[in-house]
């Protein structure tokens, strides 16, 4: 009972300690770059092995590839999932809540 | 080939140094920036990769980021171990590139060039923060329980809508102690999320309202 009590102990500082060491921040002191690193030690990877060219960067001819492709957050696979279940049954209505935002979605992109 | 041989045995900090004669000893200075990048690319590319998983980007971003840091390092040595506080110098230099790739990452743009930062919006220039946080927990804490507490981290983070999560993040790196962002982070966000200024306050309110409140609920911190 005494150590669930420890570690619930979350207070303001304790919280920005542990934005750190999760990587929302960057880590602040040597202590927090260590426990970053521990824990992301067997991390999958997706840029594992990938190596940075230093010749491109000298001569600044590296090509900035980067297109903000956020990762889909929660919500947006719940929506996901409810069409394809509407999908899927074809005899459904798609939700009006689903509709609405994907109007929304709609009108953004015109903008 | 023998200038490379030379490098290889350099100290990082005078690695540094080397790289700053790119004007009189070129062959030196990219030697010297080769072997640096030998050294560090892969403990800043993982770390990127991280920090732009962390905030919803991929990991093409956390690439430009990468490069976009490294080509500073090109640019501007400016790593100063004195300043810094950590105890190895290796060390110093891991948590100065991470700045410089979170310098990267919370002004990313789309625009095709690598953020160049003013003296107010290059947080690898901040050394006074280590001060703040130098207190670190008492208490050694198992990995079990760390893992537990980051959870209730996550939970905490992903119930923030995307421009709450985004406006916090941004706050928590450049007005740590609750004081203005700079000016042209300020002007980005508004840029980016399509914001006026008093909304950008408002979501911030919210989110840190947020997270106090899931603290308290759940916490009672």
């Amino acid at each position: 009972m005494a150590a669930k009590k420890k570690s619930n102990n979350i207070n303001a500082d304790r919280f920005d300690e542990l934005l750190a060491i999760a990587g929302y921040i960057y880590p602040r002191n040597d202590k927090e770059l260590e426990q970053f690193e521990l824990l992301y030690e067997n991390y999958d990877f997706k840029l594992k092995n990938v190596r940075i060219n230093p010749e491109e960067i000298i001569n600044q001819s590296f090509e900035k590839k980067g297109k903000v492709l956020r990762l889909r957050n929660d919500e947006e696979q719940q929506d996901i999932n409810e069409l394809r279940i509407a999908a899927r049954k074809g005899n459904e209505h798609i939700p009006q809540s689903i509709l609405e935002k994907m109007k929304r979605k709609h009108n953004d992109e015109d903008k | 080939m023998e200038v490379i041989e030379e490098m290889k045995l350099a100290c990082s900090l005078n690695l540094l140094e080397y790289i700053g004669w790119k004007e009189e000893y070129p062959e030196e200075a990219k030697a010297a920036f080769e072997e640096f990048c030998i050294r560090y690319d892969q403990a800043v590319v993982k770390a990127a990769e991280i920090f732009c998983y962390k905030w919803n980007l991929t990991e093409t971003v956390a690439l430009d980021i990468v490069n976009c840091t490294f080509a500073r390092v090109w640019k501007y040595h400016t790593y100063n171990h004195e300043k810094s506080k950590s105890k190895e110098v290796d060390t110093g230099i891991r948590r100065w590139l991470n700045r410089i790739a979170y310098t990267q990452l919370a002004n990313y743009t789309n625009r095709g060039t690598c953020h160049e930062p003013d003296i107010e919006t290059d947080l690898s220039l901040i050394y006074s923060l280590d001060e703040l946080v130098d207190k670190t927990t008492d208490d050694e804490i198992t990995r079990k329980e760390l893992r537990k507490q980051l959870k209730v981290l996550d939970d905490v983070i992903a119930q923030l809508g995307e421009k709450h999560r985004i406006i916090y993040l941004t706050y928590k790196l450049y007005a740590p102690a609750g004081k203005n962002i700079p000016r042209s982070v300020s002007k980005k966000l508004q840029n980016e999320l399509e914001l006026v200024p008093g909304s950008i306050r408002k979501y911030k309110e919210q989110a840190i309202k947020q997270v106090e409140n899931f603290l308290n609920r759940n916490y009672g911190s």
